[in-house]
């Protein structure tokens, strides 16, 4: 597997030019692969959001650099655009910025402003809706008559239709119904497995991020304390503890049981693995 | 910074002049600035030049702080100037060019203009620079109240909450503004390049969600000030009750002597 | 116990009709003064619409609720039936008035005219109650979500109600901020003796009260302690609540031939319950 996209010491301090106060970020190097789904954790304030804004170029980083395909994403600054389209992000509750008439021309939207031509975008468009389970019939009504779980879908379907090689999500699932969450969940492993994209989810659901990612990276005030496995973060109760975070419930649950001399293992970070476990016991 | 700018120029150093009670700070402004305009020949105005920077030594607020307001107001000082510089009438002839005459009378009414202006916007700038914008609301609502007995008092009430809520707000819009324009520049939209036309159509993406979250949000804060039991300031009390105190008494007391000394200035000097 | 709020045979229904919007039939309900009450639903529950209907913001179209007695229709006590039950919503920002925290919680008692000095008291006493007291001078737009929430309920404890109502207070914050106001709330209930009408799509923020009740499509589907009603988790489960993990694994567990009770939601309780089951298991 290939290297996709490949952040190099990165670091932003606030300067004061920007309308709203950013977290810094210090010092801040990974690589993630094609395929792979990366975790960012790190409770409000650690620095996630300006991290994940970097990734596209919304900001502007102050030392160091971001390498999508080994190239500097700065390189040719006139064509940052275009690194949008290979990079997507779906910001929190993304479903604040729709605005067009109907949801056809709202998940065109990124499409449009790539320069495609309308039958490519006609194509993307339809291609999306199919693949995440949008029917047909919604296209044309208007994205304002929906639920609030099927306007997130929408949204999401939006930034999508760019066909992104990398995506990025903030808090995809927070204020969703449990319906709802499993939705957004699913319509993040099809694209994945559609387009072999790399995925990074930023999340304050550490069960959540126990099932889908691959790797995380913790953030702890704006530095990187860790990028390992999931489970090698998840078993490093140090670690979590001084980055603020908990482990997974299941987890925490396992360790009480292990204390009370039941003999399971210290890996268990989903409620499958857990199971598994316990009802082998007998 | 834009929230600096749109915060009003509020900048604390809790010198005596921000103790004091916003509204003597208004109604002293405005009386001064009258006296501005009464003093009529130099010696006046420069005896009130005097009086003005030591008040703004008072406020202990950097000078060049005053000066940065100066500067975006520089242009009209110019061509007020200038205006005056050739059609103020008087005195000897310099030169004359087509229907331009300039002569010593111009040039100094001409400087006598701008020391006005110059004065006239750092005594302003007092003001704001020394009473928070939340302050000078509540006198504003506070030295109109006098018109409750000419039935106004719900007009002067409304204008008040309404000042107040925008305070509120600005920020938190300015905030959810630049969600939006980063969600939609992340779609690709292009906020930077074309002509006039092309950047004004590019603003729509993020004007439309922004007016549907702010009906939103007048909606939700409508009920919320309902169930605190807000009914159009009806019967409705401040905490915080405004009070003339010694050192507004002072300020007064200060003020009434250099307008009295300005008074008799214009006469025998 | 007598009852604060008394809800009989309610129904209301949204006039402009709208579809996402529910509707409220023939809904009755008492609530206990100095009672804790959970009302747990999912969205479309009618659960917002039914916390709207307690403070008299809405009128029922048939059927009464009366406030310590007063029906919420009597126009004539509109204000202090909104006095006694205060009411805290989802969205922090869209219930802050002033930019001035302190400011903001005087907002209530100045509505109500009171005198200066006991607003300023009831001001100062409401944000140590929440803990938000070193921030009086703050403006709400630098604080955090937790924190500009507490504010919205010292705002509403300012006015000294005799019952909060909290419109899913939560939703909108991170698990901190949500610890934060679910600490602030069983205070005001412990220690204040205020009482306190929850409202959520979280499970596990029921656990500590002395009564849940649980809105389906049809009204109420479970009413009861919270050990009774956990006790049906998979009913809840049903109904698209948010389970916590723990319940989702002892469910689960069930499933899987491990018999173990599904009432408890603290991770002691759950290892307990597990540890219990498979000793059992281990003797036989």
């Amino acid at each position: 597997m290939s290297v996709k996209l490949e952040v190099k010491n990165l670091t932003y301090s606030y300067d004061g030019n920007s309308h709203t106060k950013k977290d810094a970020i210090t010092d801040i190097s990974f690589s993630v692969l094609k395929g792979e789904i990366i975790g960012i954790v790190g409770h409000t304030g650690s620095g996630k959001s300006t991290l994940v804004q970097h990734l596209n170029g919304l900001l502007k980083a102050t030392s160091g650099e971001v390498l999508l395909d080994g190239e500097n994403i700065w390189d040719k600054p006139k064509e940052i655009r275009k690194v949008r389209s290979k990079v997507g992000i779906v910001f929190q509750y993304p479903e604040y910025q729709l605005f067009e008439d109907t949801v056809y021309l709202d998940i065109a939207f990124g499409p449009k402003n790539m320069g495609l031509d309308s039958e490519e975008i006609k194509r993307r468009v339809y291609d999306t809706c199919k693949l995440i389970g949008i029917k047909e019939e919604y296209l044309e009504k208007s994205p304002f008559d929906l639920s609030g779980g099927e306007k997130r879908r929408v949204a999401i379907a939006g930034v999508m239709a760019m066909k992104p090689e990398v995506i990025v999500f903030d808090e995809p699932v927070a204020g969703l119904d449990p319906k709802g969450r499993e939705d957004v969940i699913k319509m993040i492993y099809d694209y994945r497995n559609a387009y072999n994209a790399t995925v990074l989810i930023v999340s304050h659901n550490m069960e959540d991020m126990a099932q889908i990612a691959d790797k995380l990276i913790v953030l702890s005030s704006g530095r990187m304390v860790a990028f390992d496995k999931t489970e090698n973060v998840f078993k490093d109760k140090e670690l979590l503890k001084s980055a603020g975070l908990n482990p997974p419930i299941v987890t925490r649950v396992m360790d009480v049981l292990r204390q009370k001399g039941i003999d399971v293992p210290n890996n268990v970070f989903t409620v499958e693995k857990a199971v598994e476990y316990l009802t082998k016991l007998r | 910074m834009l929230k600096d700018i749109t915060f009003g120029q509020y900048f604390d150093t809790s010198s005596p002049v921000h103790k004091m009670d916003p509204r003597a700070k208004i109604l002293l402004t405005v009386f001064l600035i009258v006296f501005l305009f009464i003093a009529k020949n130099f010696y006046a105005l420069i005896f009130m030049a005097v009086f003005i920077f030591l008040v703004l030594a008072l406020t202990r607020v950097p000078f060049r702080i005053y000066i940065k307001n100066l500067k975006a107001i520089l242009p009209v000082i110019i061509f007020t100037a200038l205006i005056n510089m050739f059609y103020g009438g008087g005195g000897k002839e310099i030169f004359s060019f087509w229907i331009f005459t300039l002569n010593t009378g111009g040039i100094s009414k001409a400087v006598f203009m701008a020391l006005r202006i110059v004065l006239l916007i750092l005594l302003s700038s007092v003001l704001t620079y020394t009473t928070s914008p939340n302050d000078l609301t509540d006198a504003i609502e506070r030295i109109f109240s006098f018109l409750t007995v000419f039935g106004l008092k719900n007009a002067v009430h409304t204008l008040a909450m309404m000042m107040t809520i925008a305070l509120r707000f600005i920020p938190t819009l300015i905030e959810e503004a630049e969600k939006i324009m980063n969600a939609q520049k992340a779609r690709g939209a292009d906020l930077e390049s074309g002509n006039l036309f092309e950047r004004i159509r590019s603003l729509i993406p993020i004007l439309i969600p922004l007016l549907i979250s702010s009906v939103m949000r007048a909606y939700q804060l409508a009920e919320a000030m309902e169930c605190r039991c807000y009914n159009g300031g009806e019967g409705r009390v401040r905490m915080k009750q405004l009070r003339f105190g010694g050192v507004d008494f002072i300020a007064f007391f200060v003020s009434l002597v250099t307008c009295t000394a300005i008074i008799f200035i214009n006469i025998f000097l | 116990m007598e009852n604060i709020i008394e809800v009989k045979n309610v129904t209301f229904e949204y006039k402009d009709n709208d579809k996402q919007k529910a509707v409220i039939k023939d809904f009755s309900l008492d609530i206990k003064r100095g009672s804790f009450t959970v009302i747990l639903g999912h969205n479309g529950s009618g659960k917002s619409t039914l916390a709207k209907l307690l403070n008299g913001l809405y009128k029922p179209d048939s059927g009464d609720i009366t406030v310590d007695g007063i029906n919420t229709k009597d126009e004539e006590n509109e204000i202090e039936i909104k006095r006694r039950v205060g009411m805290v919503f989802q969205n922090p920002d869209n219930q802050l008035v002033a930019s001035v925290v302190e400011e903001d919680v005087a907002f209530g008692p100045e509505n109500l005219g009171i005198d200066p000095k006991i607003i300023r008291e009831r001001v100062d006493n409401a944000l140590k109650a929440v803990d938000m007291y070193d921030f009086r001078r703050s403006a709400p737009h630098n604080l955090s979500g937790g924190q500009k929430q507490r504010v919205a309920i010292a705002g509403i404890i300012a006015m000294e109600p005799e019952c909060i109502v909290l419109d899913e207070p939560t939703a909108m914050l991170d698990p901190r901020g949500r610890a934060e106001i679910i600490n602030t709330v069983i205070s005001l209930n412990k220690e204040k003796g205020i009482t306190v009408v929850l409202i959520t799509h979280f499970m596990e923020e029921a656990e500590l009260a002395d009564r849940v009740i649980v809105l389906g499509e049809g009204g109420i589907i479970a009413d009861g302690t919270p050990k009774t009603v956990f006790s049906n988790a998979g009913l809840l489960k049903s109904v698209s609540l948010d389970v916590p993990q723990t319940t989702e694994l002892l469910l689960r567990l069930n499933e899987n031939g491990l018999k173990v009770p599904t009432s408890v939601i603290s991770i002691e309780e759950t290892a307990n319950v597990i540890y219990n089951a498979v000793a059992n298991l281990e003797e036989k």
